[in-house]
């Protein structure tokens, strides 16, 4: 037993495990092929890589943010009306979408990062709440709630969109790793644990937190870009408070300020509802129940999330295996 | 670092209000490269104003303060901290539940960002742990330290990117006698490898030995300045308050 | 023509002020946000209905009845979800956006997402000059006139009230003294709920009554409260006035979908230059 507890001590370990799981992820579409499966696996990767990115702001920052789904709109208009007003290729407006969401990022951070905590919270929320009465009212450019139709598709099939997202949500978690452990990773830690001591140390902590928030913004609008190619239709219902809400939920509960955390937070938030629905049948209708019962109680009980859980778990097996 | 000429840091005219209340009251005076400058004063006579000035966590009503050869009068704290001023807090301030070898990297990294995981850089951090009686903590998190152990994290992180200058303030509160020497040998070593400190202290004995020179303060005035001998039977100090003895 | 949109502005000043008395309260109180007040707001009037209709009470008993349980469901909130988050109200947000969820869906699930047309016994139209006002509308002015005066009176004569305004300065202080602050903090709770209740009862038989209504109306509680001051009864009372007026008078005038976005803007611009409110400092009631 100690043997194969020795062996999670060591780096190689995980890579090999890591690229077995990209393999078998990779596989999946070969078994499951009905096309509804194909679709929630799709849905899945778009709110695993949207609660990726938000959990460099509200789990590493410490900045939670309702307003990701402004960012995921201006990445899903912007591929919209490119395509349908410009006539140009998606893949054109997929490489404009994170431009537009960095600099909309970037511009929303300047006046909302002076906030804390509860105030940015609500002011992040009012945002929201107010680009979605903007885009309502604005139905000549958006299409308000009826929306607009016929946004071409960046890949044909279901499947070929989900091998995209796998791309980017490699990409994104390799980006991740990277910035989350370099000095960059400190930089967020020390503004989430006290941002008024970090600049007696010399850090511009202004400068970070723009560029932390405009960074994800970006990322947020690229996904948000991919979303609407998929879905080939666009309303300004897909960004209300309530798709910032399964974000936040992904996130949460899978685990803030970790690397895996909200893989496994959009794999329970969203995925566990849809693959129960064939086994607890009329139970469907209690889906955001149940989606807002495991919030509240992870926020309150478990806050280290999903992910945390197992941490607790692997040091106690570690305790365990000690004896 | 060679003896300049001049002094390290100059305040002149500097003033401060809370709400009517004139916590610096047009304040002048100047400290000497390589000195240990105490400054001591009543409650509230406006010490730690001073050292929020200085770091630029208030801006001043007027006056002004200049390092070396820069104004930094009302600059953003971490441009000032940058340019070589280090300081500790008069209540503790850490990041609490990181590691002590966290703390400090996260006290380097807007200097020594490239070369972060070189041996240089673990030796820097290795030597500032030994400096401060903190090599057997390491990895200890920053909220089981004993209070002294606190106090001396906050000295170490200061000093792991070399200031020139180094502010203390009542860096010996809630230590016991034992750990207060260990305070003062802390910072004459500190002082002997060229960094000028000034320091706000309560405690007359550690004010007493460490210091070159000491400032009286007295709502928000300089009521004093002086050797400390001077100071101990200076009439008007003694009026303003009863110096507390260890 | 004006004076219609004045009386027009009234009422929605009354609703509104029913609201934000409320979320002001909690919040001063228990220092957190929250945001169930419009769930409840909204649960309040399909309780309400249900009494109505299935029962067959009448209008005001089971107005009565409803807000009975509401203060009932605010304990539970209070007691089981909201006590000791004062420390960390973002905690508090992302659990009232999670309980939000969760009492939406069961609405919607026992009542069904159509609205609901709820019948007000208060149906004369009183005519005054050019103008029309339905006798129910004047009822809510009336009665979110006697709520403002019943909770001054409450906060500033009573032993409770004063209890409740020291938890609010210093909710440390308060406890030294012999305050239960968990009772404290679970009446106040409950006080607020059973009002958001009241609001949405009052509103149902205007615009009807359906699972999402609660959410533009906790919404602009929040503007309105930020206005005015979290945690100032006063601030609440001016912020329902200011933003009662714009919104009807922008719906009116402007366009019938920019009321709301009007407010959210005022409500950024406060937070963004003085998160404390016009009459605001940070938990301070009357």
């Amino acid at each position: 037993m100690t043997r194969i507890l020795d062996l999670f001590n060591k780096k190689i370990t995980y890579l090999f495990i890591f690229i077995a799981i990209v393999i078998l992820v990779l596989m999946l579409p070969l078994y499951f092929t009905s096309a509804y499966l194909l679709r929630l696996m799709v849905t899945i990767g778009f709110s695993i890589i949207t609660a990726l990115c938000f959990n460099l702001v509200i789990g590493y920052m410490g900045y939670p943010s309702l307003s990701q789904s402004v960012f995921y709109g201006v990445g899903g208009y912007t591929m919209a009306l490119i395509t349908l007003r410009l006539g140009v290729s998606p893949w054109i407006a997929l490489i404009l979408s994170p431009l537009t969401g960095f600099a909309i990022g970037y511009l929303v951070a300047i006046p909302f990062l002076k906030l804390r905590s509860m105030f940015f919270a609500i002011g992040t929320l009012a945002f929201t709440m107010l680009v979605n009465a903007i885009l309502i009212n604005l139905h000549t450019i958006t299409g308000a709630e009826a929306g607009l139709r016929g946004i071409p598709r960046l890949v044909k099939s279901d499947t070929a969109f989900f091998y995209l997202q796998i791309v980017l949500i490699i990409l994104i978690l390799f980006g991740t790793k990277i910035l989350v452990e370099s000095y960059w990773g400190k930089i967020l830690v020390a503004i989430r644990e006290d941002e008024d001591l970090a600049p007696h140390f010399g850090i511009n902590t202004t400068k970070y937190k723009r560029l932390t928030f405009a960074l994800v913004s970006a990322f947020t609008g690229l996904a948000g870009a991919m979303f609407i190619s998929y879905q080939t239709y666009i309303s300004s219902n897909y960004f209300t408070i309530g798709s910032s809400f399964t974000i936040l939920a992904c996130t949460v509960v899978g685990g803030g300020g970790s690397l895996l955390g909200p893989i496994l937070g959009g794999l329970v938030v969203v995925g566990a509802p849809e693959l129960l629905r064939e086994v607890l049948k009329g139970m469907y209708i209690w889906r955001p129940c149940f989606v807002g019962a495991i919030l509240v109680a992870v926020i309150l009980l478990f806050p280290g999330g999903i992910y945390g859980g197992f941490q607790k778990l692997a040091g106690y097996l570690r305790k365990w295996g000690e004896k | 670092m060679a003896r300049q000429e001049g002094p390290i840091l100059e305040i002149h005219d500097l003033c401060k209000n809370f709400g009517g209340i004139k916590a610096v009251d047009e304040l002048s005076f100047q400290v000497k490269h390589g000195e240990i400058l105490g400054l001591l004063g009543p409650n509230g006579s406006g010490k730690t104003t001073i050292f929020n000035l200085i770091t630029g966590v208030y801006e001043a009503d007027s006056g002004g303060i200049r390092f070396e050869e820069y104004d930094i009068t009302n600059q953003l704290s971490y441009k000032i901290a940058l340019k070589g001023i280090s300081r500790t807090f008069q209540a503790t301030k850490l990041f609490y539940k990181q590691t002590v070898l966290n703390n400090i990297v996260t006290a380097m990294i807007a200097r020594t960002r490239k070369k972060l995981a070189s041996q240089e850089t673990f030796q820097r951090i290795d030597n500032v742990l030994e400096f401060t009686h903190l090599e057997n903590v390491k990895h200890a998190l920053a909220s089981d330290l004993t209070h002294a152990q606190q106090r001396r994290l906050m000295v170490a992180m200061a000093l792991i990117e070399e200031p020139e200058l180094l502010l203390l303030d009542e860096i010996t509160s809630g230590m016991s006698g034992e750990e207060c020497n260990e305070m003062i040998e802390i910072a004459k070593k500190i002082r002997d490898g060229g960094i000028t400190i000034v320091l706000i202290e309560h405690n007359m004995r550690v004010a007493m030995t460490l210091s070159d020179r000491i400032l009286v303060l007295n709502f928000g005035k300089k009521i004093a300045d002086g050797t400390p001998g001077e100071i101990s039977t200076n009439e008007t100090v003694l009026e303003a308050f009863l110096g507390k003895e260890e | 023509m004006i004076f219609q949109v004045i009386l027009n502005a009234l009422v929605q000043t009354a609703i509104y002020l029913i609201i934000s008395l409320g979320l002001t309260l909690i919040f001063g109180v228990m220092k957190i946000p929250n945001l169930t007040h419009g769930a409840m707001y909204a649960l309040g009037a399909f309780i309400h209905y249900s009494l109505i209709e299935f029962l067959g009470l009448p209008f005001v008993p089971a107005l009565f009845i409803a807000a009975l349980a509401a203060f009932g469901g605010g304990s539970v909130l209070e007691r089981v979800f909201f006590r000791g988050t004062g420390d960390s109200p973002v905690v508090a947000i992302i659990c009232g956006i999670g309980l939000s969820t969760i009492l939406i869906n069961v609405i919607t699930n026992i009542w069904g997402a159509w609205p609901l047309r709820i019948q007000t016994p208060f149906s004369y139209v009183l005519k005054i000059g050019g103008s029309a006002i339905s006798l129910h509308n004047v009822v809510i002015i009336i009665v979110s006139i006697s709520i403002a005066i019943l909770l001054y009176a409450f906060l500033k004569w009573t032993k409770f009230g004063c209890a409740v305004r020291g938890v609010s300065q210093d909710q440390e202080a308060a406890s030294l003294i012999g305050v239960n602050v968990n009772t404290v903090g679970m009446i106040t709770f409950s006080l607020g709920t059973m009002l958001a209740s009241i609001g949405g009862m009052f509103t149902a038989p205007i615009t009807a009554a359906s699972p999402g209504m609660g959410a533009s109306a906790e919404i602009m509680g929040f503007a309105i409260i930020i206005l005015g001051g979290m945690g100032s009864l006063g601030g609440a009372i001016v912020g329902a006035f200011l933003l009662g007026f714009v919104d009807t008078f922008v719906t009116t005038y402007i366009s019938g979908g920019y009321g709301g976005a009007v407010a959210f803007v005022f409500m950024i611009i406060v937070i963004l230059l003085k998160p404390s409110g016009l009459f605001g400092k940070k938990g301070r009631q009357i």
